[in-house]
């Protein structure tokens, strides 16, 4: 179908502001150290290990077609399949709350701090929900304009932000050591869970993935690096302070008459986070209905209930720091990395293996 | 589809029924006459009959060698001058014999002159085509008549359309009549790969359609898109070009179409050659294109006569007009109400000053004026021409000076209201989705500010992206991208460096990947 068809370029396009949006939200969140220049090296390890990670869901792709139109029929009808299918969508489930848990945490302490935040959130579920409907392909097909909208914005502010830029915040590289430089990457690395989405929607995907899957991470680790530089540049040791580093670099940013674009540049990320909730949403829906016959018939009644689980939710963890705090904790970050990314195609690889011996063994 | 017929006295005041019921069309049937019959003085007397004594409904009586002969037209559909010395005199005249096998092939052949006449044996079609203009001639004995083209259907001249004026372009406009439109599309497509089939399309109205497209150049698929919505669509009349649209466009829930209109011949062969497909429909001037990009509405014809780097510039222009019209208002008020910080000191200063004489908020503002600016305009557009100078007067007076001094609006909404309608008119082909859209981010930036409008603006693009009809997206060739195809786009590079190639719209990616070949068609 037109509907879900994408071309690499398009489907990257969205990772990409998907991956973008986590970054700006992921600095303060784990309290990481940002004001020293080995932060600009993180994104490469990121790079290296999104890399690595997407070694197992290749090798994947290419022996077997995962959850490939052709093979759908057949697969639909194991329960194993059905029970990984149902794992990505709890997976992607919690992800997406945990985008709306940190977005509702910059919007209440950032955006508006005087305002109560809750509707404006709810209204963005109910959206991105919606959206979940018109398909991948517009999806894509719009992240790529998107995409064009935020590295303008983006590099509008990087030129208005370079005089304020002081080369005495680059401190000496490893100051703190080796370790928590490896520590620190890990944790940034591991903010591209999205990736695990591929082999869930490779049958889609009409062109080489590979490779632009190889170019995705590299030009992904150069932009961050080039975010990293200014928020290191700008703020120094003062962005360690900052619960959203990112944003208060960009408040310093100026142009001519113009004082403060912040809310410009705030409205155009926001744009990366109805991208993220929205394939999220689409993602859990797909799962879902893969593994269920009434889900598959009744869509938009389900997403609507994803909808509604994700803002009850929200508002439940949002209300309580306790709550939040377990949320956004180092271990469900991890957690939801890990397992699409790693843990369910290597499932996904023995079961398949298992289940090609057996046919091969019916067949002689 | 079913017609509601309200209870009640009609305007002669016969009771029509006691409750309201619905008609439903399938139902809808006509008198059926059957074959011709030998008797040429009953043909015509069931033609009187059909029509109940319509005194437009002409039936006359002659003799040819001492055969009957009846005559039978719809006076002010025909040429009467024509009739009498192309078909009436040359007949009653001859005195010669006619052959006793086919006479009425050597009447077509020998004794009336005209180029277009045929033989029809049905009387029902014969009567539809007495109603198309022509004349029919019964011939005693024979189960036949010859239907003779002697239309002369009351039609203005043509003259430039109002609603897509050119600057460098031709003058020619579409005209009611299909024939017309029809030759003025074909005297600029001289090649015998312009292929045009016709079908009738309405249960009571049998309006002619024309279906134009360029063999080899048109995607089969859409071809036969095309064909099988119009012959699925049941509909009572078709009474201009909209009727069909809602059938062509399966979009029916999105504010923007993929169904192209043009009142231009030029712009319509152009679009054919682009293998699209073209609908010219009798009755209306304005003629269907489908499918029709995001980006055309931002193309001119003029943009191929100016020089190219002025051409990008005005597709710019326009582009911008666009994304004004839509976000200005919504963007002002957010700004207004939940961003001040970011103006200036100064601009925020002026505008505090003006805006603190004003009893309502911003947003009620904009939302106040842009309903008045819609009266405004929907007047404009349907009262009398002689008065059009007093609605001006009126509306400017009203809107640009009485309103602002008595503190309904401010003076800075007022600029931003004007630019905005101004900026509105510039792609007239959107204003209606400019219209709505606008509202619609005015309450989003009045109710969310900025992040609002953004998220609206997200909705909006995805929406659009999402919009694909006969295989082909809305967006292209900017998303998915086309290069080829995006040289003539957003900007348009010169005539050496597009080369021989045109704009095809089979070129499209999502099209290609189908496994499409346009040249079977």
């Amino acid at each position: 179908m037109l509907k879900d068809r994408a071309t690499p370029s398009q489907f990257f396009s969205l990772l990409y502001l998907s991956v973008l949006s986590s970054i700006f939200m992921y600095i303060a969140d784990r309290r990481v150290s940002v004001a020293q220049t080995d932060s600009l090296l993180r994104p490469l390890v990121f790079a290296v290990i999104s890399i690595v990670a997407f070694l197992p869901m290749c090798y994947l792709m290419n022996k077997y077609k995962v959850f490939s139109q052709e093979q759908r029929n057949e697969l639909s009808k194991s329960k194993m399949f059905k029970i990984i299918s149902v794992l990505y969508g709890v997976v992607y489930f919690f992800d997406a709350l945990i985008t709306a848990a940190r977005f509702d945490l910059f919007a209440s302490s950032e955006l508006f701090p005087d305002k109560d935040m809750t509707f404006f959130l709810v209204g963005l579920i109910i959206v991105c929900c919606f959206l979940s409907h018109l398909g991948l392909g517009g999806l894509s097909r719009a992240s790529t304009v998107f995409l064009m909208i935020v590295v303008l914005a983006t590099g509008f502010a990087a030129l208005t932000l370079f005089q304020e830029v002081d080369f005495l915040n680059f401190t000496p590289v490893f100051e703190n050591g080796v370790t928590d430089f490896a520590k620190d990457s890990l944790y940034f690395s591991i903010q591209a869970s999205e990736i695990g989405t591929i082999p869930l929607v490779v049958s889609n995907i009409k062109g080489n993935v590979k490779k632009n899957y190889f170019l995705w991470s590299i030009l992904s680790a150069v932009s961050f690096s080039v975010i990293l530089f200014f928020v290191v540049g700008t703020l120094g040791e003062f962005a360690d302070t900052q619960l959203f580093p990112t944003y208060a670099a960009i408040s310093l940013a100026e142009f001519g008459l113009f004082e403060r674009l912040d809310a410009l540049e705030t409205a155009i990320w926001i744009l990366c986070i109805v991208v993220k909730l929205t394939f999220f949403i689409y993602i859990i829906v797909r799962t879902f209905s893969f593994s269920f016959k009434k889900i598959n018939k009744h869509r938009k009644l389900f997403s609507a209930f994803i909808g509604v689980a994700i803002a009850s939710i929200l508002v439940f963890v949002s209300s309580n720091i306790v709550r939040f705090s377990f949320v956004s904790s180092a271990a469900v970050a991890i957690g939801v990395y890990v397992v699409p990314v790693i843990i369910l195609p290597a499932i996904l690889i023995g079961v398949n293996f298992i289940y090609d011996r057996r046919k091969n063994y019916e067949k002689n | 589809m079913y017609i509601l017929i309200k209870k009640g006295k009609n305007i002669f005041g016969d009771y029509v029924t006691e409750k309201n019921t619905f008609l439903n069309i399938d139902n809808l049937t006509e008198e059926s006459f059957g074959d011709i019959r030998e008797n040429a003085v009953e043909n015509g007397r069931l033609i009187k009959q059909a029509f109940e004594g319509s005194f437009d409904i002409v039936v006359k009586k002659g003799y040819c060698n001492g055969k009957c002969v009846v005559f039978a037209n719809c006076d002010g559909l025909c040429n009467s001058q024509k009739i009498a010395d192309n078909a009436i005199r040359p007949i009653l005249s001859y005195k010669g014999e006619l052959p006793e096998d086919s006479p009425l092939d050597f009447i077509a052949d020998r004794i009336i002159c005209g180029t277009e006449q045929k033989k029809e044996t049905s009387l029902d079609n014969a009567i539809m085509q007495l109603l198309r203009g022509t004349l029919l001639i019964f011939l005693e004995g024979q189960k036949e008549c010859i239907i003779f083209g002697v239309q002369n259907i009351p039609e203005r001249a043509i003259t430039e359309p109002d609603t897509e004026v050119q600057e460098f372009g031709s003058r020619e406009g579409f005209t009611e009549n299909i024939k017309t439109n029809l030759t003025l599309v074909r005297k600029r497509l001289c090649t015998t790969n312009f292929k045009i089939e016709m079908l009738e399309t309405g249960k009571t109205g049998k309006t002619r359609v024309l279906i134009c497209y360029m063999k080899g150049r048109v995607n089969p698929d859409t071809l036969e898109e095309v064909r099988s919505r119009l012959q699925g669509l049941n509909i009572d009349m078709v009474l201009g070009a909209g009727y069909l649209r809602k059938t062509l466009d399966t979009k029916r829930k999105s504010l923007f179409t993929m169904v192209g209109e043009t009142q231009r011949p030029d712009t319509f062969a152009a679009k054919l050659c682009e293998g699209k497909v073209g609908l010219i429909i009798d009755g209306t001037p304005f003629a269907l294109v489908v499918p029709r990009l995001f980006i055309e509405n931002f193309q001119t014809l003029d943009d191929y006569v100016n020089r190219p780097f002025y051409a990008a510039f005005m597709r710019s222009v326009r582009i911008l007009a666009f994304l004004i019209s839509v976000f200005l208002p919504g963007v002002f008020v957010s700004i207004g109400l939940f961003h001040q910080e970011m103006l200036p000191d100064d601009m925020l200063y002026n505008i505090v000053i003006m805006e603190s004489n004003t009893l309502f908020t911003l947003t009620i503002e904009a939302l106040i004026i842009h309903f008045i600016y819609e009266i405004v305009r929907e007047a404009g557009l349907r009262m009398p021409k002689t008065v059009g100078h007093a609605i001006s007067i009126v509306g400017a007076l009203v809107i640009g000076d009485a309103a602002v001094t008595a503190g309904l609006i401010g003076a800075p909404m007022l600029i931003v209201v004007a630019l905005t309608a101004i900026c509105s008119l510039v792609s007239s082909d959107v204003y209606q989705p400019i219209a709505i859209l606008r509202i619609v981010f005015i309450l989003i930036g009045g109710s969310t500010g900025l992040y609002g409008i953004v998220i609206g603006a997200a909705v909006f693009v995805i929406s659009l992206a999402s919009m694909t009809d006969y295989g082909v997206p809305f967006l292209a060739p900017l998303t998915p991208y086309d290069k080829a195809l995006f040289r003539d786009s957003v900007f348009r590079l010169s005539n050496e460096k597009l080369g021989a190639r045109i704009f095809d719209i089979n070129g499209l990616k999502m099209t290609k990947e189908e496994g499409k070949n346009v040249n079977d068609a």
